[in-house]
């Protein structure tokens, strides 16, 4: 099997790389512009790193260089991180049931602003200040399941 | 009406069945769920039909949560884990006779349990599935499905995984239920772009992510989170409101943190000695839960806790009912003025922290819909009722994300569980090649089918999530390592074109694995 170098998104500045073969070599991340984001040497026992990048990017792309490769190097496909903020202001409408035509609904019609997601209205606890969640006890290990 | 609030609770438990085993610790997750959330749920949700309260709520079930509530062995031993508790209740109440703090509580718990085993043996003829689908039917619920086995669908490497996720799902939601489920819960609601398209292939109208997805989509979202954005695939992402969120979930702030309700951590199974609960926790002394817990939270910082008193618990659910509905009525009375189509509230939780985790909330759940008909300034709907009234909606592609902490990939992807990966990522490619190469000839469908079976369930993501809060972290690894090992098998017997081997050791491997009938093998393409 072919040797492969795989990058996945952990958060919008912060990814994970991996590669399949074990060698000592040189990893750089570029974007895809061509510009490098950083530069790594690696050794022959490490298959994984995790890499913060310390500017907003969107695609990102890796390379191992290896004398220990057969074609000196690999590289990964582009990987697309998270947005870490808005994007365009563009208003589209569509259909959900896809049968008729889009068209702005009438309320939309008047140039109305963006609604903030948080609304302010109603978001505070009655008595905030007396509330507490469960406390784990000394007795207890705490073996379930799932959350909070 | 002002606008609509939906309240969605997702229902799911990785796929635990240990038939090789009399007494098996995992599979208790199902029981606590069953008896702590399910029942009562469904308890109040029959409760709402007989008063005549309208309202509707969307109950999103897993694919391996189905599996289980239907299986036999599994039903057999939850009965049997009923009964030991309905024991070990009836022996603590004879102890705390004289108790005039405690024995109240010890007898509301035996007269509960009682309660519920009549509704799940006699009401329900032990068919939690077929309620659920009654409920559906009557218009009380909107019943939907999840992806596969609760996949994570960013981290997987092939689209083809994706949509084996979800058109298996599906399907075996379609088989059992006889209608198709027009939403479709993704794991940890967590996105990539372009699985709207898979999801629209597979005739799924909405899903639900966390309200990061809607704020940084590709376009802004005219209407903030009180309304879904259509994705370009035309599927409906409705975002989570992070106000209604905080005052159910939030550890420190939420509803679940009053005093007088009842204390999670302090529990029989483990107060008690030895000797007295030794019948009714495993066979080898390791202590458990039985969920009879006899305190109140009573104070976030003292080691001492104070009896539960159901009545004060009552009084404490219907005053944050009444808070919860007000602050809706206010958001969406705001909303309604400011969005550019009719504001509706999307509310999504995990369905076991209702009952389980915060054990009056199921009742919480009922007080609200009584609530939400009283106040009368909006309604209780479910997507596909909001989806057909307001059919109109913007369009941009969600934001990658997820619900889990930090709102990304790193409670599924971290120094702890990266290893995962790699594996995952070299089977999803074996099981391409294994499907490429055999998928034409008939006689290989049932290895082929095992073989996904086998991928779907290591890619759970219940296995990575376990790892990271380091709980059950032996049996999330046993359990990944379990699955990759019998792929690989699998796969060694296709590749090499063992017809008569793959179909043999499919079959064995089959028998221990009886979920997610509705496989298509082309789907891993």
């Amino acid at each position: 099997m072919q040797p492969s170098l795989r990058l996945l998104p952990v958060e919008p500045h912060r990814l994970y790389a991996y590669w399949t073969v074990a060698v000592a070599g040189h990893l750089r991340l570029v974007t895809t512009s061509g510009e490098t984001l950083l530069e790594v040497e690696v050794g022959a026992g490490e298959q994984g790193r995790f890499f913060d990048l310390h500017a907003p990017v969107n695609s990102v792309v890796a390379t191992l260089s290896s004398a220990a490769l057969p074609e000196g190097s690999i590289t990964s496909s582009v990987l697309q991180l998270p947005a870490s903020r808005p994007q365009g202001t563009m208003v589209v409408w569509g259909r959900a049931d896809g049968t008729t035509p889009p068209a702005a609904p009438a309320r939309a019609a008047g140039a109305l602003p963006y609604l903030p997601a948080r609304s302010s209205a109603g978001s505070h606890l009655p008595t905030a200040s007396t509330r507490a969640w469960t406390t784990a006890s000394a007795t207890s290990p705490g073996n379930s399941w799932r959350r909070p | 009406m002002n606008g609509s609030l939906q309240i969605v609770l997702h229902a799911h438990l990785p796929f635990v069945r240990h038939p090789e085993n009399a007494y098996h610790l995992e599979e208790n997750w199902l029981f606590e769920a069953i008896l702590e959330t399910y029942l009562p749920l469904v308890e109040v949700l029959q409760g709402l039909d007989r008063d005549g309260v309208p309202g509707r709520i969307t109950l999103s079930v897993s694919q391996p949560l189905m599996a289980m509530l239907d299986d036999d062995l599994l039903r057999d031993r939850f009965e049997a884990h009923l009964g030991r508790l309905i024991r070990l209740a009836t022996q603590e109440v004879e102890r705390t006779t004289e108790d005039a703090a405690f024995g109240p509580v010890a007898r509301f718990y035996l007269s509960r349990l009682i309660r519920l085993r009549d509704l799940y043996l006699h009401g329900l003829q032990r068919d939690l599935v077929g309620c659920f689908i009654r409920l559906h039917q009557g218009r009380r619920i909107e019943l939907i499905t999840c992806v596969g086995t609760h996949g994570f669908l960013p981290l997987m490497l092939r689209d083809g995984s994706r949509r084996g996720q979800i058109r298996t799902a599906a399907r075996s939601f379609e088989t059992r239920c006889g209608f198709a489920s027009a939403g479709m819960w993704m794991g940890e609601c967590a996105y990539t772009a372009g699985v709207d398209t898979l999801l629209a292939e597979a005739g799924v109208r909405f899903t639900f992510v966390d309200s990061h997805a809607l704020e940084l989509a590709s376009d802004r979202p005219l209407s903030g989170l009180v309304a879904p954005l259509l994705s370009p695939a035309g599927v409906a992402f409705f975002g989570r409101d992070p106000e209604s969120s905080s005052q159910v979930w939030s550890s420190h702030e939420g509803y679940p943190g009053d005093l007088r309700y009842r204390e999670y951590y302090r529990d029989v199974g483990f107060d008690r000695p030895l000797e007295e609960v030794a019948p009714f926790i495993h066979p080898d002394g390791i202590r458990v839960n039985t969920g009879l817990k006899y305190h109140r939270i009573t104070s976030r910082t003292e080691a001492d806790k104070e009896a539960y008193d159901p009545q004060a618990a009552a009084e404490a659910i219907a005053e944050h009912a009444r808070h919860f509905v007000a602050a809706r009525a206010t958001q969406i009375a705001w909303a309604a003025q400011r969005s550019a189509v009719r504001p509706v509230v999307t509310t999504p939780y995990d369905a076991e922290l209702f009952g389980h985790w915060w054990f009056e909330g199921p009742l919480f759940l009922d007080a609200v819909l009584r609530e939400v008909a009283r106040n009368g300034s909006f309604s209780a709907t479910t997507p596909s009722d909001y989806l057909a009234a307001n059919p109109t909606q913007q369009v941009a592609q969600p934001a990658d994300s997820s619900w889990g902490e930090a709102g990304y990939f790193s409670v599924w992807l971290n120094e702890g569980n990266a290893w995962i990966y790699p594996a995952l990522h070299a089977a999803e490619e074996r099981v391409a090649a294994a499907v490429a190469q055999r998928d034409g000839d008939i006689a290989w469908q049932p290895a082929l089918q095992q073989l996904c079976r086998e991928l779907l369930l290591a890619q759970a993501s219940d296995w990575a999530f376990i790892i990271k809060m380091q709980t059950t972290v032996g049996y999330a690894v046993a359990r990944t390592k379990e699955h990759l090992s019998a792929l690989d098998a699998l796969a060694d017997h296709i590749e090499a074109g063992d017809l008569a081997g793959a179909t043999a050791l499919a079959a064995a491997q089959a028998a221990r694995t009886p979920l997610l009938a509705q496989l298509v093998p082309a789907d891993w393409r």
